[in-house]
């Protein structure tokens, strides 16, 4: 068969040939098109991608959870639709006492957490500051703890923590610090006397200092290392101590770095999840239940979403008081420097 | 008090005109930081190579007294079929950082180099997004991906993920757009570069280490995700490595051996980068929050 002029073989090539030149057209075109656009429109295509992704991932269901949060809604009955009910899940949510248990957990989380991590990352940034051997050896081991995966890190710490074969009990008892394996994870009642109750939410707290200090020390140390050193030689030669060149010179400006790493810290403490779903799953009973917890509970496990969503929008305000907050001192450090 | 206190002993020991007290003192703290960094991990790594006998022994050596290799050689990848969780890591993390990339420096450049009018509010509008709990959008998007069949697929973690942190790195590249000089685009405008040359040829070329700091960063951020991995996947067909070891450490029996060694297996590939990479990771940590 000889292939004539209108053969399929011969259109296939001749509509691929056609194709390739389109697509070859595209971007002089799409580039001439570009050109035209006005400085604005510019800068909103080239905004595009983040704002359809922030929209529709965060954006829409953030509005979605604000909603829901004044409706009544059951996955597991689907005959029962969105029923609007008021204020019913927030006033059901003020009467809770888990709510506020939780709430105090998070409370206390947030504060021994950024306690404990900015005494150890002041620590850690002055001594890599001081000297350079320490500091390569300082900032290797740092981001180690950092680049660990949450769910890892927690699997250790509960491994660490074993009332069975945990290293830690083992340690302890070796020192003489303690006469039985204690059950960290699990205590509910007083070990010592003044860690009543609080056992297993302390050693949480452990694992996630430990995993918080490397962000905070190098943030502390660049701020740390953007002090002229003209400041400390004019110091010295004006004959002051070290105590007075430490509260003179160097908090004065290292302050807006620990601010930032405190309100930092807040706010994501105020999200804290996988270190404690990982290490104590919430438990032992409700102890270590925080905010995000009690949620994610509340969403999966009784499935009352109304409810759930009226937690979340309680978090999303505490939240939004810390963001304001922080806002306010970014606006307020950005004046200063001008 | 007791911070102060510390602050002033610190201090003392670190201006010291260099006496043998103050330098052993100054090691002694040094060793204590570097050993609360490493020591977990150290941990972990010494207990994936115990033989079990040792691993559940009320005993803990903090030296092994003898040495079973077999999780890593035959264990994790035939009782667990890690490989496959590796693959998902793999394919959830490159995705995100690549999409994170790809957005993040055209936004970035605009709020880095354009002059646009409001780009401080919407700059401090899309960071605090960011900065609500995972919570707060978490319901909605679920029902979202379930109507769409995207649970339990790559996608419900990547695009969850490139979201959430997006933000982030918008925030540091644009830190390091700024630091290129704005002759050089004016430069190429006028020789007659069209603008999406000029971005692409002058500017990107230019703010590359900026792109290599942020997509580590983002990379083993993604990798050490936990929130959305653990609520969005179910299956091994979709959950990453850290997320796979968690569900194998929750259950009622503790395969421990198996556990530390799929660990240590998983945080390679991460140690590798932090090793190789660290002054660019460093680099990029510290610019997202220069600002």
């Amino acid at each position: 068969m000889v292939k004539g002029r209108n053969s399929p073989g011969k259109l296939r090539t001749v509509s691929l040939g056609l194709f390739i030149n389109g697509i070859r057209g595209i971007p002089g075109k799409f580039s001439l098109w570009v050109e035209r656009l006005s400085e604005g429109h510019f800068c909103l295509l080239l905004l595009s991608p983040l704002i359809l992704l922030l929209t529709v991932i965060i954006g829409v269901p953030l509005l979605g959870t604000i909603w829901v949060s004044f409706h009544q809604y059951a996955p597991t009955k689907p005959w029962l639709e969105y029923k609007f009910t008021g204020l019913a899940n927030y006033i059901s949510l003020l009467t809770d006492p888990i709510f506020f248990a939780a709430l105090l957990h998070s409370f206390y989380f947030t504060v021994l957490n950024i306690v404990f991590m900015l005494l150890f990352a002041m620590m850690g940034a002055f001594l890599a500051s001081k000297q350079t051997k320490g500091k390569a050896i300082i900032r290797t081991a740092l981001l180690v703890p950092w680049a660990t995966p949450i769910a890892i890190a927690g699997i250790t710490f509960k491994l660490m923590y074993s009332s069975e074969y945990g290293v830690i009990n083992y340690l302890l008892k070796s020192a003489g610090f303690i006469e039985e394996y204690i059950p960290w994870l699990l205590s509910y009642s007083h070990v010592f006397n003044w860690m009543y109750s609080a056992v297993a939410m302390n050693a949480v707290i452990v694992a996630a200092v430990w995993r918080n200090i490397p962000i905070s020390t190098l943030l502390l140390l660049a701020a740390l290392e953007s002090i002229p050193s003209e400041y400390y030689k004019v110091a010295k030669v004006n004959g002051a101590n070290t105590w007075q060149i430490f509260r003179h010179i160097t908090l004065p400006l290292i302050m807006p770095a620990i601010t930032v790493v405190v309100l930092w810290r807040a706010i994501t403490a105020m999200r804290i999840y996988g270190i404690i779903e990982t290490m104590t799953g919430g438990g032992p009973g409700r102890l270590t239940e925080t905010l995000q917890l009690l949620t994610i509970r509340t969403f999966f496990t009784a499935k009352n979403i109304g409810k759930g969503s009226a937690i979340a929008t309680m978090t999303m305000i505490f939240t939004f008081l810390i963001i304001l907050a922080y806002l306010v001192f970014i606006q307020y450090m950005e004046k200063r420097r001008k | 008090m007791i911070l102060k206190g510390i602050k002033k002993a610190s201090k003392l020991v670190f201006q010291g005109d260099g006496s043998k007290l103050y330098k052993v003192a100054f090691w002694i703290l040094v060793s204590i930081f570097i050993l609360q960094a490493l020591f977990p991990v150290y941990w972990l790594f010494m207990s994936s190579v115990k033989p079990p006998s040792e691993l559940y022994s009320r005993i803990q050596h903090l030296i092994p007294r003898s040495i079973d290799l077999s999780p890593y050689i035959i264990k994790i990848w035939k009782f667990m079929d890690f490989e496959r969780y590796l693959l998902n890591s793999v394919i959830i993390s490159g995705s995100t950082t690549i999409i994170i990339l790809f957005a993040g420096s055209l936004a970035g450049y605009v709020f880095g180099r354009a002059r646009l009018k409001g780009k401080m509010i919407i700059m401090l509008t899309i960071l605090g997004l960011s900065m609500f709990p995972q919570v707060s959008f978490l319901f909605p998007l679920f029902e979202m991906f379930s109507r769409w069949g995207l649970l339990d697929t790559h996608l419900a973690m990547i695009l969850p993920d490139s979201a959430y942190l997006l933000p982030i790195a918008v925030w540091a590249l644009q830190a390091f757009y700024k630091q290129i000089p704005q002759d050089l685009e004016k430069a190429a405008r006028v020789e007659g570069c069209t603008r999406i040359e000029a971005l692409w040829k002058v500017i990107v070329p230019l703010a590359l280490p900026g792109f290599i700091s942020v997509g580590l960063m983002t990379f083993i951020m993604t990798y050490n995700e936990f929130f959305f991995s653990n609520l969005f996947s179910h299956t091994k067909a979709s959950q990453p490595a850290p997320i796979g070891i968690f569900r194998f450490a929750v259950g009622y029996y503790q395969p421990w051996d198996l556990v530390t060694a799929a660990s240590v297996v998983s945080m390679i590939p991460i140690l590798l980068v932090i090793l190789l990479a660290q002054k660019q990771i460093i680099r990029g940590l510290v610019a997202r929050s220069r600002e």
